[in-house]
């Protein structure tokens, strides 16, 4: 059983028309070990048993096939066994299971079968039925023998058996298939006998005596992994009684020894009890008893996702004491290996540390495997974004006898990447006919270089322009660099130095109207400059990022003329600029280097879907004193978000999430100068909702306030909510007082309701100030 | 059907051009050459030259022109009228002379009012008032004119002669407007005397109530309100609650006129009353401004200065401010179609006077008589209106009508091929592959990177080389297992699909994983908001994407809008698909949405149906099309296919024919054509597609096609051409080129190249980065020196 991982990947699209299907990559469920590794093994031919679970089988029936040889001939061997010298005489009960399945192949249903041609309704003794025919059996009755009674469909003998009602079998298939019951320890005696039916197929009545053994009182489970099989001496059939004895007392001594070495389970308590419950009820211990033991004992491990994990053999039998000898699934390697394109094995690109590093300890050589572990080093190797193709595969060992190989394949992602995509347009030339517009194209280039030494590094960049050879003010640029394990690959902390380098243009909230003024000419503020930073991550989600900031910002109206002050228009529809400015130096262009830091906290996780936990976030910003007129500053914010949980719920795959309360704060603060585009903002998606982006202001200090409670519907939630955002009256402080020169409030309420559909919320949210309402859909949350 | 469909309403007629345009529209129906030979010249002017100018009688330029013209118009309309008895005509169509008897009356009516109110009959506003109402008449009831001018002046003289009083006219007019402007001292002014409790400094009404009084035989009731607050974002709520008390109050019985008023003397140039328009506007609907009078108060207050020093003159100041507020008007109705009559009121109570002790305003113009009729007027007209059903079916609002589809874009949308069969035709394709070339090829012994590097070069390549052909063979083996899986899925599924259903279900375990954080756009801020976007990975069919605008707001992540994606399998052959996106802010919305249906069966026949809903601007554009597909010969599948757009109420159909034709396994022909008409304008078009696809195509994609497009709208014809082109150069390198040339000698080239092995192509950029460093230079050198 491998576990898959094609990364899924979320990608923003870009901006206009429906993208074609061919961006879309599927999202594939991670495939769980769970759902393949059953308890019991699948007898059914149909069925499909997982590589592992079968693998796992067959080379631990080659071990039991000893033990079981040692029985000599089933109910005798336990009958000399029942003499007081029960020690190696449980040891094969479970053969049945180990044997490789006769292929009790279902014939081809095309096949013809033929009619018993006997009267109806008599019992035929299987030596009776003609070994040429193709019986139908239509029906399988299984007889307690021992109780006098048939027993049900849903008992667990049924599993036992290959033959289906239905199914058309030779008396050969009959024959053989009462060997392996009778063969397989759960049974004193078995016989198996047919009842012709009117319409020519065949009834089959399996009457059995089930095994029993002396009563226990105590249960003692015991890990057998990686212990070499006891060896078994061939009990020579001219033994005298005294060698029997003596044979029989050394194993008995043999079999002390091997519990003794056996290492303690895992097996809690609580579960402990439970068994010793189910001896003490039962009285006598009887197969069927331990069956239900063992898979009581096999439902815990895999609940517990040690999905390697199996009851092997029940020993000591005819004693006290019931000793279940479980193979935990022990991981005696860990390889990392890397594939090609073809799927051969080859040397990678990723030094192995960084691979090793993402690795939980769980998977570690030593312990035991469990596929909570798989999934999360799937996780976290796939998180490295190096790999197209992830796979963790517990496989058996052949060398070390009940022990784990955890294989972790990988398919590199291709390293470097380099993409040019240049348009030229065609227009009419001077004499009509077709000429190029400008021979110098326009276009976009894209580098990418990932994985630099096999540490992770990656160079990322991007350039796009309408005309590369004398490139205007369309030139957008992006370059990143990131340089993770800055302490050393073998280092535990884990920092991360990022260095960027890019410009964009985006419109300013500061300069939107309040309420009924709908016609606020806009600024954009293009920024330009480099960052870099090192972030050093704590756990997933709580990180520490400090860096240096050196930008550029330039103010520009909408016909891209730099801008120094704020607009408005005219009611004869001309713009006046005398708004507040626009820039601290008053040009419209200001530079500026400051320091900026970021703690998250954040423990939230989800919880059957929803979210619980807490997040505070404080940021900084300080400038140094360098740059247009010598900024000094410090602007400050300090967010708190709590998401209550307001109900115990069982945790599980399709269970429904609990009601949960958010709460959020948020402050933001600023000291010293001020530009305009660094104001805080009020109102918007992310401040208060139902207002547009700074609909309410822009001010220096702000303080939001924010509740949302979260009902569970089917499988998403429904929520409603009431949030206020205040400026504390710090939006006159502010240059110009944009808040007041567009007429917004300064601060505002609102309340509504929503849903959430996957990551999509749609909303109606209420603007308080105004009284009126309106639909929102947003991507995500907003806390 | 088509007047009440192309004439909206009188009083819109009145002041716009659009309206006059609908007139025109229905002269057809008219059946009249010389009316129709006519009518422009009048039109325009009386378009553009404000009537409403000339209703509050300002000495407006061109004032004149529309005077005369209608007289003419007048004239001749006599002269075309049958000079049959006005009985007569009533019975010839019952249905339509009850209105027309009450239209009547109503004109017979207003000249009483006229006369009682002394003013003549020829007096300006009283002539258009006529007119209107005389075509309104004619417009409804077709040219069976009964009413004549003449014959109802006639009855009225007789009739007020007669000194009946059974003139059953009343005026119920609502008064809105800012606290202080005079509104009770208006109503006070009218009933010249005192009916309400004013006071000058502090808002005197509190509530709003009723005041009836008699004026000149004319029972007038005020609705008196509160004054509004002066529009601050603090009042916006008061104000929008004293609104919506008003809109209770008579919500029982509606207001023939609403009188907005204002200070004149208060309006300048930063007018900040925008807000309250706006609410009004949004309270009552923008119908309300087709029963406003705008009521200037103190108008006879000091004039403001001139540029040049001296008061401007009192003319010119009263039309600045009545444009002024005009204009906003238009703004909050978003329609500058609308015109709004205007009166000068002065309360003052040293007001001027004239001879007959009425106030007059500076211009020596009596206000209070002015003031009656042109709210009788309005009464008039609006009651004709109401009377002939034009306000039916009239929207306000910006006109949206303007903007239409263009025919070819639909018929290219119609043309264009469906995403679902593009997944098909590759399915179809991976079948014929030959056999597995892969399992026959010897092993190989992957090198290490040291053995590697101690080859020589052409040893290099060779071994590339290799393992870049049995990387093809792989994926073809790969896709072709893949290919067999699903039609082995589907057969199988098709045997025992109970069973199958039952085990799926198993399978499929909802197992939830967190998403690795969505990487988001760099930003100068101290913080990634990344922790908006964590979610679970859910075997949900949806798959929502936010999209991403680059120019968004500053200090956030740009995320406007979701696109949407989801493909179903309904049932074995039944496959859906929505493809979406949308957004919805505080005021726009936008939505593009492609639905799909197809439904295919394994010989290749197929059929669809989809739904496309799209918005432009604030019209939703739909379109429905159906298409079919029928494989009739091994190598040929043919298909049609319908569309149906609406857009507005406007429709637009289509249809299209198609073929499709492989020859061999790697050359495929497509032929289309179609057709797509709405609104007397038909689209013809078609195009010719050669694809010829490389030997591994379906895993290296190497492709090259020619396509030969045609269209034509209105007898102009577009040919164009255009070729596109996919293919390796080299092992890690793939180049697509696309041409396009149309016979209107436009056109684009676009190049892309990709490579994985040939990185320094990048360096184009550097280029860029070093013209752009340089050329800033060259600018801060300039600007210092």
């Amino acid at each position: 059983m491998a576990l898959f991982y094609s990364p899924p990947v979320l990608t923003p699209t870009n901006h206009p028309s429906i993208h074609p299907a061919k961006n879309r990559r599927p999202l594939p469920p991670v495939q769980s070990l769970s759902s393949s590794n059953n308890s019991i093994p699948d007898t059914s031919p149909s069925s499909k048993t997982p590589p592992l679970a079968k693998t796992l089988a067959l080379s631990a029936a080659a071990a039991c096939a000893i033990v079981h040889s040692s029985f000599g001939g089933g109910g005798g061997g336990l009958g000399i066994g029942g003499g007081g010298n029960g020690g190696g005489g449980g040891g094969g009960f479970w053969s049945r299971f180990f044997h490789t399945q006769p292929a009790m192949a279902k014939e081809e249903e095309t096949n013809e079968w033929d009619p018993h041609g006997l009267p109806a309704n008599i019992v035929v003794q299987l030596s009776k039925l003609s070994g040429f025919k193709k019986y139908k059996i239509s029906d399988i009755v299984f007889f307690d023998q021992w109780r006098r009674t048939n027993i049900g469909t849903d008992d667990s003998f049924f599993e036992m058996v290959s033959l289906r009602p239905g199914g058309i079998y030779t008396k050969a298939h009959l024959l053989k298939e009462l060997e392996t019951l009778a063969s397989c320890g759960m049974f004193e005696k078995v016989d198996l006998q047919g009842k012709t039916k009117p319409d020519g197929t065949v009834g089959v009545t399996i009457g059995f005596t089930e095994s029993t053994w002396q009563s226990a009182d105590s249960f003692r489970c015991i890990n057998v992994g990686l212990i070499p099989q006891s060896k078994v001496i061939e009990m020579d059939p001219d033994m005298t009684d005294k060698e029997k004895m003596e044979y029989f007392r050394s194993q008995e001594k043999d079999y002390r020894r091997r519990i003794d070495k056996a290492r303690p389970c895992l097996l809690p308590m609580i579960v402990h009890r439970e068994i010793l419950q189910m001896l003490s009820d039962n009285g006598k211990v009887s197969a069927r008893l331990l069956q239900k033991i063992r898979d009581r004992v096999q439902k815990w491990y895999h609940d517990e996702g040690y999905a390697c994990a199996n009851v092997v053999n029940f020993g000591n039998l005819n004693t006290k004491e019931v000793v279940c000898e479980v193979v935990e699934g022990d991981i005696t390697e860990l390889v990392v290996q890397f594939q090609d394109k073809l799927g051969n094995v080859c040397e990678g690109n990723t030094q192995l540390p960084v691979v090793r590093r993402e690795l939980p300890n769980q998977l570690r050589q030593g312990s035991i495997f469990n596929i909570e572990a798989g999934k999360s080093a799937l996780r976290n190797i796939n998180s490295l974004a190096l790999f197209s193709n992830i796979e963790v595969n517990p496989r058996p060992d052949e060398k070390n006898e009940g022990g784990i190989i955890v294989e972790i394949k990988l398919k590199e992602l291709e390293q470097k990447n380099a993409e040019v995509s240049t348009e030229w347009s065609i227009v009419p030339g001077c004499n009509g006919r077709p000429t190029l517009a400008s021979i110098q194209p326009g276009g976009t280039v894209t580098i990418e270089h990932r994985n630099l030494k096999g540490l992770n590094r990656s160079l990322v960049g991007s350039i796009t322009t309408s005309n590369f050879i004398d490139p205007q003010d369309d030139l957008a640029f992006k370059f990143e660099y990131a340089h993770p394990y800055l302490d050393g690959v073998y280092d535990p902390r884990n920092r991360t130095f990022r260095a960027s380098c890019f410009n964009s243009r985006k419109l300013s909230p500061v300069f939107t109207g309040g309420p009924g003024v709908d016609e606020v000419p806009p600024i954009w503020v293009d920024r330009a400059g480099v960052k870099a930073n090192i972030s050093e991550n704590f756990t997933r989600q709580s990180k520490f990022t400090y860096g240096l900031v050196m930008e550029k910002i330039t103010t520009r109206d909408e016909s891209s003329h730099i801008a120094q002050n704020g607009q408005r228009q005219l009611p004869s529809g001309g713009i006046i600029a005398d708004g507040p400015p626009t820039t601290l130096s008053g040009t419209g262009i200001d530079h500026m280097v400051f320091a900026q830091a970021n703690i998250t906290r954040d423990n939230t996780k989800f919880v059957n879907g929803t979210m619980v936990g807490q997040r505070n976030v404080f940021q900084l910003d300080q400038g140094l004193g360098i740059g247009s007129k010598f900024p000094i500053f410090n602007r400050h914010q300090l967010t708190l978000t709590r998401f209550i949980q307001l109900k115990e719920v069982e945790e599980g795959a399709g269970k429904p999430p609990p009601p949960v309360l958010v709460l959020h704060g948020h402050y933001g603060g600023c000291v010293g100068d001020l530009p305009s585009y660094d104001a805080f903002t009020l109102g918007g998606p992310y401040s208060v909702r139902g207002y547009n982006m700074g609909e309410l202001g822009a001010c220096r200090n702000l303080v939001e306030l924010a509740a949302e409670l979260r009902i569970p519907v089917k499988n998403t939630h429904v929520y409603a909510f009431a949030e206020h955002g205040n400026d504390l009256g710090s939006s006159k402080d502010v240059k110009g007082n944009p808040t007041e020169f567009y007429r917004r409030m300064g601060h505002g309420t609102s309340y509504g309701a929503g849903v959430k559909l996957g990551l999509v919320r749609a909303e109606y949210a209420v603007d308080h100030n105004s009284g009126t309402g309106a639909v929102f859909l947003r991507f995500g949350e907003r806390f | 059907m088509l007047f009440t469909h192309r004439m909206k309403a009188i009083r819109d007629w009145i002041s716009s051009q659009s309206a006059s345009k609908s007139l025109l529209s229905s002269r057809p129906v008219l059946g009249n050459g010389t009316f129709v030979s006519e009518e422009p010249s009048t039109e325009d002017n009386d378009g553009q030259g404000s009537t409403i100018e000339g209703l509050s009688e300002q000495p407006v330029s061109d004032d004149i022109s529309p005077q005369t013209s209608i007289r003419n118009e007048e004239e001749r309309l006599s002269q075309l009228a049958p000079v049959d008895d006005f009985n007569l005509s009533r019975n010839a169509d019952d249905r339509r002379m009850d209105p027309l008897a009450k239209i009547e009356a109503l004109q017979i009516s207003f000249m009483r009012l006229v006369h009682r109110l002394g003013q003549s009959q020829e007096n300006l506003i009283v002539a258009q008032v006529l007119y209107r109402l005389h075509l309104a008449t004619l417009i409804r009831v077709g040219d069976r004119t009964s009413l004549r001018d003449d014959r109802a002046k006639a009855l009225a003289a007789e009739l007020e002669a007669d000194g009946r009083s059974d003139l059953n006219f009343s005026l119920r007019i609502l008064v809105l407007g800012k606290t202080g402007v005079g509104k009770s001292a208006t109503i006070n002014s009218i009933f010249d005397q005192l009916k309400v409790v004013t006071d000058a400094f502090q808002p005197a009404t509190n509530n709003i109530r009723e005041v009836v009084g008699t004026t000149k035989g004319i029972r007038v009731t005020f609705i008196d309100t509160p004054g509004l607050l002066p529009s601050s974002t603090r009042n916006a709520r008061k104000n929008q609650k004293i609104l919506h008390s008003v809109k209770r109050f008579i919500r029982k019985a509606s207001p023939d006129i609403v009188l907005y008023v204002e200070r004149l003397d208060f309006i300048n140039m930063g007018y900040s009353d925008f807000p309250i328009l706006k609410l009004i506007t949004d309270t009552f609907g923008s119908a309300i401004w087709f029963n406003t009078v705008l009521v200037m108060t103190h108008s006879s207050g000091a004039l403001p200065e001139g540029p040049n020093g001296y008061p401007v003159s009192y003319e010119s100041f009263v039309s600045q401010c009545t444009n002024l507020i005009q204009h906003y008007i238009h703004q909050a109705v978003s329609d500058s179609k609308i015109e709004v009559p205007v009166i000068m009121v002065e309360n003052h109570p040293q007001c001027k006077q004239n001879v007959s002790g009425e106030k007059v305003l500076p211009n020596g113009q009596a206000w209070r008589s002015q003031f009656l009729l042109v709210c009788i007027c309005m009464k008039v007209l609006g009651d004709a209106n109401t009377l002939l059903k034009f306000r039916d079916g009239f929207q306000m609002g910006p006109s949206g009508s303007s903007r239409l589809p263009s025919l070819p874009h639909l018929l290219s949308a119609l043309l264009r091929p469906r995403s679902t069969e593009k997944q098909e035709d590759e399915m179809d394709y991976s079948d014929t592959e030959d056999e597995d070339e892969y399992d026959q090829l010897p092993p190989i012994r992957i090198l290490s990177k040291v053995q590697f590097e101690k080859l020589t070069q052409t040893q290099k390549n060779d071994y590339l080389d290799e393992l870049d052909y049995r990387e093809t063979l792989y994926l073809k083996k790969q896709l072709k297992a893949a290919t067999q899986k699903k039609r082995n899925d589907m057969l199988s599924k098709d045997e025992n699909s109970v069973n199958d259903d039952n085990y799926d279900n198993h399978e499929v375990s909802p197992e939830a994983v967190q998403l690795p954080d969505i990487v988001i756009p760099p930003s100068f801020d101290s913080g990634w908001p990344v922790h908006r976007y964590r979610c679970l990975v859910t075997s949900d069919q949806w798959l929502a994407r936010p999209v991403l605008d680059p120019q968004g707001w500053d200090h956030d992540v740009g995320f406007d809008g979701i696109n949407l994606e989801t493909v179903v399998e309904v049932k074995r052959n039944l496959h859906a698909s929505v493809l979406g996106q949308l957004s919805k802010e505080k005021q726009d919305f936008s939505i593009q949405t492609e639905c799909n249906a197809i439904y295919e069966d394994l010989k290749g026949s197929s059929l669809s149906a989809g739904f496309d809903v799209q918005t432009s601007g604030r019209d939703l554009v739909c379109t429905a099309h159906g298409e079919t597909r029928l494989r009739n010969m091994k190598h040929n599948t043919t298909g049609c296919g319908i569309s149906v757009t609406s857009f507005g109420n406007k429709f637009f159909t289509g249809a299209k024919i198609e073929d499709t034709i492989t020859v061999g396994k790697r050359m495929k022909l497509v032929l289309n054509a179609g057709r797509m008409g709405g609104l007397g304008q038909v689209a013809y078009g078609g195009s010719f597609e050669t694809t010829l696809r490389g030997r591994d195509h379906p895993v290296r994609n190497d492709k090259i096609s020619l396509t030969m497009t045609l269209l034509s709208l209105d007898k102009e014809v577009v040919f164009g051409g255009n070729i596109l082109s996919d293919f390796r150069i080299g092992r890690g390198s793939k180049m697509s080129v696309n041409a396009n040339l149309n016979s209107r000698r436009m056109g684009q080239i676009c190049i892309k190249t990709s490579s994985s092995e040939h990185v320094e192509i990048g360096l184009i950029a550097v280029v860029s980065i070093i013209r752009t460093l340089f050329r800033r230079r060259v600018i801060e050198d300039t600007s210092i020196s």
